[in-house]
């Protein structure tokens, strides 16, 4: 039985607003986030709540900039998301092209092992991982943030996926005309490679820029602080003579998500794209 | 070496005949760097893990061998089971109301009925991409009992305030909420991908059979998303044991926990007992826990997963 | 003759340079760091720094201090990672039991005692022991943490009843009248160290002289159901208005209450006027007094009291003893106990100020001009001591963790300090 023009418009309609309702609520946090920015304590209290604020104000960002190193958390932030999106880039394209277009001894048993590494979760090693760093004196700084994660077994099927497609004749064309085994790599699989890099590059980025458990257990000193810790420290603790941090919370906050969410709309297609092909282990 | 490849090598003139195979140690070049950060900081450390687990070490003190005593004294802890109860709290929160919200959502964001697509998708979506901290910071803020918008809105419907971060029994439902509206997006992705791989013929067959649109949907759709809810279903089972920074961040510096610890997750008691009070030895028999808890989840995954695949 | 002359210039150069050096060693330069919670003593410390420059024109004098709501638990993990601390460290009370463990604290804060002297017993006790460890003393207390009962006159007026003077009455009498009309006489919180405020008045202890765990025994546990079950009526009836941890101390709920009226008073120490209080409303001025706080029929002490803030100087720092000087200038004597006291309310902990006029004639116009000092001298000499212990935090964790039990009625008072000694007696038993 065929669905009549007047049922489908019906339902076509309570669909529609049935997604726009859930779309306002999915948008209402950012919406609040960035106008309570934007107000002051008194206005973001208030009920009716108001959506453009009445009393505009940029005091909230400049508290923010002056009260705490926020410039110095932003900084550490995009260092630490880039070092180890290049590395993560570098050494799992590397290895992925190893074992997608060699075959080797212990080939298998490697590769058994990573994938055996994904079923273990980082809360296993939170501690001994600590008590290493600490030992080595990297807490505090880029080097523990970056080094121990420049090597996700993760990374490793995403590139390896997709170096397998691409064709081998192409490998061996360049081998008969004398290029290194590792200039393949850099000449052909890098340049060819660019979708998976991409994803990679995004979801790595991303990781790192919103990680928190272990900068939080690393960092100890503000000025040290990655975004996410810092905004935390912002919560909490005697406010001696000063109003609550809300205000600027919510400018943190609103610096630190709303660039995401607008690359992100930007690039859409491809971030899910590669959400997608992530999630497809062999 | 493949007939293709002898065949091209004959081709060749004498002088550039096929150079000798350099590969073979290429392989472990490549893969070599990887492998010694994995050993070094992966590895290892699970290993240590393992041995850790045993023994007594409380930052300043030097390790002594515990044996079991740290599984004695964490399974005779009440505050270690509260946070295991929750945590399964939010495991059983996230499979039995986000996934099936998550499959509708996709349902309709694939729609051929909705207008506005892409605005749509990309409001859905965008909650995969922001910071639990900077979210759970503005969660805050909406839960708070005096102020907050939540309870704004219900005493203007006539209700009566919650105090959703300060009542033992509503605080997990406050949690909840925040993972709800974080991962809803996420997981609505992955079933989109599997709606869209299921083929358009699949739904004529069945329509010109005379099946209703539930139906369709029984008969149609969930069998071919089998694959990709179970995968779904495990993701957000692992990643939901696994819940730190929403609690942590919602309940504050004061009692991260929450009042009387009712939304203090597993890692956010490992993370306390470890780093917070720095008992090395015990926080990790904690870990270890952890560990074969979702180690025997992800095995199940495998084999399911692997299975389906030979379907 | 050219030798000698080129030595002669030689010599004359090398005088020269080591002439300059001494010269430039005039005014050397010093960066002191401190860590702390609270921004007030960091007020204060800054507002007398030229005093103390003033006093070492040998030294150029950086003041650099960090605000952390975690310091000391950052210095935990500083310690731990092998990292540098501050030279001067500003240790909650609470916090100072994980600096007992393994004896952190004498490993890494010059031991004070005797750099402190005679001048011991010029000073209140208890406030020297509750930094101890072994025995010597590691750090300097910053007040005296006396608790008075803040109080707005207007509504106890409206409602027409007295300031209380037992907490009895307040149960009984005061408390019931004021929550009838929305008012509560006091907040309650699920900080331990909230509940061993009244515990320690009513005369209990949880830790011993010898950091002995005694909660539990035949003294001390009857007291503690006492109280927990006082609290617990207290709590259901309206008179003390439940405030979660982390929003006692920022946030607008206490502030909004006060304005409201629907918290009409607060029993807390000298600091909470500083740190809380007159920041959290300011447009309040006028409105409030103080006074004695109510005691217990059953016997115990004058006054209640929490926290406060010990600062130790970091034994392994070069700057270590410019540091010790520091606190010593800021922190002892009578001058600067009264200019504390002036500055950020921070109740002098030595007699001899407590008692000088300066701080008992201050006339205080948030409070209507009354004199606060006058009521802190009468309590001084009967504040209750706290002993600690490296387990103070466990027993602190599980009274944190039950109170919200207790306030919401879960939980009997008996159950309620079973728990809770129970929690307690496990970590001592595993060592952690």
């Amino acid at each position: 039985m065929v669905e009549s023009a007047s049922r489908r418009m019906v339902s076509s309609i309570l669909l529609n607003v049935a997604v726009a309702i859930g779309g306002i609520i999915m948008v209402a946090p950012l919406v609040w986030m960035v106008s309570s920015s934007f107000k002051p304590l008194n206005e973001i209290y208030a009920y009716p709540p108001t959506v453009i604020p009445v009393s505009f104000t940029g005091a909230n960002y400049s508290r923010l900039l002056s009260d705490w190193p926020f410039l110095n958390w932003y900084g550490n932030s995009l260092i630490v998301a880039v070092a180890l999106t290049v590395a993560v880039l570098f050494f799992t394209s590397l290895a992925g092209f190893g074992f997608a277009k060699y075959r080797f001894k212990g080939s298998r048993l490697l590769f058994v092992l990573l994938l055996g590494s994904t079923m273990i979760p980082f809360q296993l090693i939170l501690v001994p991982l600590f008590i290493f760093m600490s030992q080595l004196s990297w807490t505090n700084s880029y080097w523990c943030l970056i080094i121990p994660f420049m090597a996700p077994a993760v990374g490793i099927f995403l590139m390896r996926q997709f170096i397998l497609s691409i064709p081998s004749e192409l490998i061996e064309a360049a081998r008969i005309d004398g290029a290194s085994e590792f200039g393949i790599y850099w000449r052909i699989i890098l340049p060819l490679a660019r979708p998976a890099l991409a994803a990679q590059a995004v979801l790595t980025f991303l990781g790192a820029w919103n990680s928190f458990l272990w900068p939080l257990s690393v960092l100890h000193s503000q000025p040290a602080m990655t975004l996410p810790v810092g905004m935390a420290s912002m919560i909490g603790g005697v406010t001696a003579g000063s109003e609550p941090p809300i205000g600027a919370s919510m400018a943190a906050a609103t610096l630190v998500t709303i660039p995401v969410v607008i690359i992100f709309i930007a690039v859409q297609k491809q971030y899910i794209a590669g959400l997608t092909a992530a999630s497809v282990k062999q | 070496m493949s007939t293709r490849d002898a065949i091209g090598t004959l081709a060749l003139p004498a002088t550039k005949r096929r150079l000798p195979r350099q590969d073979k140690y290429a392989p472990y070049f490549f893969i070599s760097p990887f492998y010694i950060l994995f050993t070094i900081f992966f590895l290892f450390p699970t290993l240590f893990a393992l041995v850790l687990g045993f023994l007594k070490w409380n930052s300043m003190g030097t390790p002594e061998w515990f044996a079991l005593r740290n599984y004695e004294r964490m399974f005779g802890d009440a505050v270690f089971w509260q946070s295991v109860g929750n945590t399964v709290f939010y495991a059983s929160g996230s499979l039995f109301v986000v996934v099936p919200l998550a499959l509708l959502e996709a349902m309709a964001l694939n729609s051929k009925k909705l207008r506005f697509r892409t605005l749509w998708r990309a409001i859905y979506f965008a909650p995969i991409v922001t910071s639990a901290v900077a979210i759970s910071l503005v969660f805050r803020m909406f839960y708070n009992r005096e102020y907050g918008l939540l309870n704004n809105f219900i005493v203007a419907l006539g209700g009566l305030p919650v105090d959703w971060l300060g009542n033992q029994g509503v605080a997990k439902i406050a949690v909840m909420g925040v993972v709800i509206w974080r991962w809803t997006g996420l997981l609505a992705v992955y079933f989109l991908a599997g709606l869209q791989s299921i083929p358009e013929e699949l739904y004529e067959a069945a329509a010109i059979d005379g099946a209703s649109s539930f139906q369709r949907f029984t008969n149609v759709t969930l069998p071919s998303l089998r694959p990709v809810l179970l995968f779904v279903s495990v993701i957000v089972l692992i990643g939901s044991l696994q819940i730190f920074d929403d609690p942590q961040i919602l309940f504050g510096s004061g009692t991260p926990g929450g009042p009387g610890n009712a939304g203090l997750s597993i890692v956010q008691y490992l993370y306390g007992r470890g780093i917070g009070q720095l008992l090395f030895g015990y926080a990790s028999a904690v870990g270890l826990f952890l560990f074969v808890i979702i180690f025997v989840l992800s095995l199940i995954q495998f084999r399911v997963f692997r299975g389906f695949e030979n379907d | 003759m050219k030798r000698f002359k080129l030595v002669a210039l030689l010599v004359f150069c090398f005088c020269l340079t080591a002439v300059s050096m001494v010269q430039a060693q005039d005014a050397q330069d010093v960066t002191l760091t401190a860590w702390t919670h609270d921004q007030l003593y960091i007020n204060y410390f800054e507002a007398r720094l030229p005093e103390f420059q003033a006093l070492h024109p040998e030294y150029n004098i950086t003041f650099e201090p960090t605000v952390d709501s975690a310091a000391p638990t950052n210095a935990l993990n500083a310690i731990a990672a092998g990292e540098p601390l501050p030279d001067l460290l500003g240790i909650e009370r609470g916090a100072f039991p994980n600096f007992m463990r393994n004896g952190i604290v004498a490993d890494n804060f010059l031991d004070l005692t005797d750099r402190i002297g005679d001048r011991r017993s010029e000073y209140a006790e208890g406030r020297w022991t509750i930094y101890s460890y072994e025995g010597r003393i590691y750090a300097i207390e910053s007040s005296l943490t006396a608790s008075v009962l803040y109080y707005q006159p207007a509504i106890f007026e409206a409602v027409g009843v007295e300031v209380p003077t037992t907490w009895e009455q307040v149960l009984n009498d005061v408390g019931p009248k004021l929550a009838a009309e929305g008012h509560a006489f006091t907040f309650a919180t699920n900080d331990g160290s909230w509940f061993q405020m009244y515990f320690n008045q009513r005369g209990g202890q949880i830790f011993n002289e010898n950091s002995e765990f005694v909660m539990g025994d035949e003294t001390n546990r009857p007291l503690a159901i006492e109280v927990a079950t006082y609290l617990q009526q207290a709590v259901q009836q309206g008179i003390m208005m439940v405030v979660l941890g982390g929003d006692v101390w920022s946030g607008a709920t206490i502030p909004t209450a006060y304005q409201e009226g629907r918290l009409a008073g607060t029993v807390m120490p000298d600091w909470w006027a500083s740190c809380c209080l007159k920041p959290g409303v300011p447009d309040m001025e006028g409105q409030w007094a103080a006074a004695a706080p109510p005691v217990w029929e059953g016997g115990g002490f004058a006054t209640l009291n929490w926290g406060g803030t010990g600062w130790a100087v970091n034994s392994k720092s070069p700057n270590a003893e410019l540091a010790w000087q520091f606190l010593e200038f800021m922190y002892l004597g009578k001058e600067s106990q009264i200019a504390r006291f002036q500055q950020i309310n921070m109740f002098p902990t030595m007699f001899e100020a407590a008692n000088d006029p300066a701080v008992t004639e201050l006339e205080d116009p948030f409070f209507g001009g009354q004199k606060l000092g006058e009521i802190y001298a009468e309590l001084a000499p009967d504040v209750p001591v706290w002993y600690q212990s490296p387990f103070g935090s466990a027993a602190n964790t599980a009274l944190g963790d039950n109170l919200p039990g207790l306030f919401d009625g879960s939980l009997t008072p008996e159950a309620f300090v079973d728990n809770v000694v129970n929690a307690t007696q496990d970590a001592i038993d595993f060592g952690f």
